[in-house]
């Protein structure tokens, strides 16, 4: 068996390892059951070797708990970045890549023999054809050499696009990438064009910096793949409750972002139905057929999507009332108000009396606005809501945390 | 489409800086790795670099090693990296770095690629309804005025209205932005300057400034964001006992996973303690949050902190019984 290569081939183990480590924080080297000791000490010192500085352990009577601990506030750069940086290739690879740059810049432009040639007369070094045609294929295909026919075969030189010539007079260029890496879709790749023009973010830092979605962009990009293409996604999901991995298909029309707690979904269309995903627990995906129909599926699950609360049950098509009242100081507490206007969402707000005001909804499921009904804890003045399994729960939970804390300082 | 290439990789661009640098000895070439590589690239990288039987990139010339490539190594902007630069163009947000003419230019460049993304493509739950006015004029150019002084390190007269709507003004230097997606909103974080110095440290919200000019550069060395921030760290961590009712263990390491914290797990009961780390200016936030998730965790310290959630449930049970 292979021993330890600073290097990976593979992002998926990385990825769950980096993730537990950051997110729970508590487990111990037993509790990762899904994987051998050797493949959990290898992700471990790959962490280790990436996000050294980050890395903390600690003893407890389960034994020793790796973890990675920071205030995200802190950054100025995503250090889960550093691990996209760490694949693995060949020797050819590398020194192809040197070669055929060094090579084009330049100036030289030629077929796959000529390059094969070329490369043996300045460097002594000997390729095999098909090895140089298949890279210089590949350069093609990623943009990085223009691949042009002559007559019956084809010439190849380097694609010229660099930042420099696409933001030529533009001054804010290093501070909107700054930006845009941090928050944006799939940041990582302003990562790649910051790291690639020795650039580094001196103006911003992020407050509710939810890093770790970053590990799922190589999803990220499939789903998005299927959904401009407009085809069905494949992918494995694995269910955490179940402890299992399934594999699913199904039509994918938007990623779902959730700004509260970072989760990040792909809704999919399958028949008559919308379920939606957790990102972080799908395993792999790939692209798959066309979909007929895509406009009218899309339509429909827009529809439905627009209606939705929140996430978990945003596929529901039925819909639940929900309103409550609060008790808000409108000279003392205008904060209050101010809050639960910009926090509404699709929910009304209307003024009953002095200083009393009720919210009110229709939803898909009213059991999403709990969590954040409760953020108003000494204001609520009444709840009602036409599911009576939410309104027991409600009043059950309030119960409880008066038992918790006594009502009494 | 990859996006866990080589390309990108941190060897291709430690080799390509490190060939600009050439000619060096071993141990020179030792040096650049440690400092640009990873932990350990030094037992990977260093062999194939230098070994006879590594990669044919570098010559030994008596003791130091000299390139085989002759020019300097330039990666073109590739298509992945060409879409996402478009589709972060067409963010409302891209306004308040770029002119129209600026983005317009841009776009002709781009022209040959679609977007990695688009705004539709995506749905955000849970982004406040009072997000900053990206497309607002005179937003725009107090946020190019306030990022231009954070660079130049120049003093900027701001005037913005306060929390409790008073009209303020004053002479600041601008440390950092800080964005939150969640808000939807830029603080700036800035040292105010009264005659010449600095008189602490100040957060602006953005959208609350209602102009802003640019004055002379400032001299004398200025507060550091990080001892700032460090200051501003609770003295305390609060602690929070966590079940798992309810999925709530992993909710809840997911909604804090951008703070600092320390967990513990009790195998026997399935209960996790929680040393949650903040800054003081978020206490209220984060105690609204775990309110939020009701009685399936469970506040035990610091006492202030277990007090004032007291003090909002006993409010609380007034109000209703």
């Amino acid at each position: 068996m292979a021993g330890y290569q600073e290097l990976i081939k593979n992002f998926a183990k990385l990825r769950d390892c980096m993730r537990d480590f950051f997110v729970y924080g508590f487990k111990t080297r037993d509790d990762f059951k899904f994987m051998s000791g050797r493949t959990y000490d290898n992700e471990r010192r790959h962490i280790e070797n990436f996000l050294g500085k980050y890395v903390r352990w600690e003893y407890s009577k389960t034994g020793k708990r790796v973890f990675l601990s920071f205030n995200t506030l802190r950054f100025t750069q995503n250090p889960f970045y550093q691990a996209y940086l760490a694949k693995s290739f060949t020797g050819n690879d590398i020194v192809l890549h040197f070669y055929l740059l060094d090579m084009f810049s330049t100036g030289f432009c030629g077929g796959a023999d000529a390059i094969t040639d070329e490369i043996a007369n300045r460097y002594d070094q000997c390729f095999d054809a098909q090895t140089v045609r298949a890279k210089l294929l590949e350069y093609a295909r990623l943009g990085i050499l223009l691949r042009i026919r002559v007559g019956r075969s084809y010439q190849y030189r380097l694609q010229d696009t660099t930042l420099k010539t696409l933001f030529a007079d533009i001054k804010n260029r290093d501070d909107a990438l700054s930006f845009f890496t941090e928050v944006a879709p799939l940041g990582i790749i302003g990562h790649y064009l910051q790291q690639g023009n020795n650039l580094v973010n001196k103006s911003f830092m992020f407050k509710h910096h939810f890093i770790a979605a970053t590990l799922d962009d190589e999803i990220v990009l499939t789903i998005l793949q299927a959904m401009h293409e407009h085809r069905y996604l494949q992918f494995v999901n694995f269910s955490e409750r179940v402890g299992t991995e399934k594999t699913f298909v199904g039509m994918p029309v938007k990623i779902l972002v959730s700004l509260q707690n970072g989760r990040r979904y792909v809704a999919v269309k399958h028949g008559n139905k919308l379920a939606c995903f957790r990102l972080d627990y799908i395993k792999k995906a790939k692209v798959g057929e066309k979909v007929s129909g895509w406009e009218h599926g899309k339509a429909w699950t827009d529809h439905v999507l627009k209606q939705a609360w929140g996430i978990a049950h945003a596929w529901r098509s039925k819909k639940e009332k929900i309103s409550f009242v609060l008790h808000i100081d409108e000279q003392q507490e205008l904060y209050v108000l101010e809050r639960l206007q910009r926090e509404r969402r699709t929910g009304e707000i209307s003024k009953l009396a002095d200083n009393i005001f009720c919210y009110s909804a229709t939803v898909s499921d009213v059991g999403e606005l709990l969590p954040w009904i409760r953020t108003f804890i000494g204001h609520i003045k009444a709840f009602n809501c036409s599911n009576l399994e939410v309104q027991k729960r409600w009043e059950q939970d309030l119960q409880n945390m008066f038992a918790l804390y006594g009502g009494e300082c | 489409m990859e996006l866990f290439s080589e390309i990108y990789g941190k060897y291709y661009k430690l080799i390509a800086s490190l060939l600009t640098k050439l000619p060096l000895t071993r141990q020179e070439i030792n040096g650049y790795v440690t400092k640009e590589g990873f932990a350990e690239s030094n037992l990977y990288l260093l062999p194939k670099l230098l070994d006879k039987n590594g990669w044919p990139l570098l010559t030994l010339d008596k003791d130091k090693y000299t390139s085989k490539i002759a020019s300097k190594v330039v990666l073109p902007v590739t298509i992945l990296e060409k879409r996402w630069l478009k589709a972060i163009c067409l963010d409302i947000r891209c306004a308040i770095f770029f002119t129209q003419e600026e983005r317009t230019a841009l776009l002709a460049k781009l022209a040959d690629v679609e977007p990695l993304y688009q705004q539709a493509d995506f749905k955000y739950f849970a982004q406040c309804l009072d997000g900053d006015p990206f497309a607002d004029n005179t937003y725009i150019a107090n946020f190019r005025t306030i990022l231009q002084a954070l660079r130049e390190k120049r003093v900027v007269y701001i005037k913005f209205v306060s929390g409790r709507h008073h009209s303020n003004g004053g002479n600041y230097v601008p440390l950092k932005l800080e964005y939150s997606t969640k808000d939807n909103k830029f603080r700036i974080y800035c040292a105010k300057i009264v005659h010449s110095s600095v008189k602490g440290c100040y957060i602006i919200n953005m959208a609350r400034v209602t102009a802003a000019q640019a004055r002379e550069k400032y001299a004398k060395p200025l507060p550091s964001i990080a001892s700032y921030i460090e200051a501003l760290r609770c003295k305390q961590p609060i602690v929070v006992k966590v079940s798992k009712e309810r999925n709530a263990l992993e909710r809840f390491m997911i909604e804090f996973s951008p703070y600092e914290k320390r967990a513990e797990m009790d195998e026997q009961t399935g209960i996790c303690t929680v040393k949650l780390y903040y800054q003081t200016m978020d206490e209220t936030e984060i105690l609204i949050k775990l309110l939020s998730f009701g009685p399936v965790i469970e506040i035990v310290g610091p006492a202030s902190f277990v007090k004032a959630v007291k003090n909002r449930i006993k409010v609380q049970k007034e109000l209703l019984f």
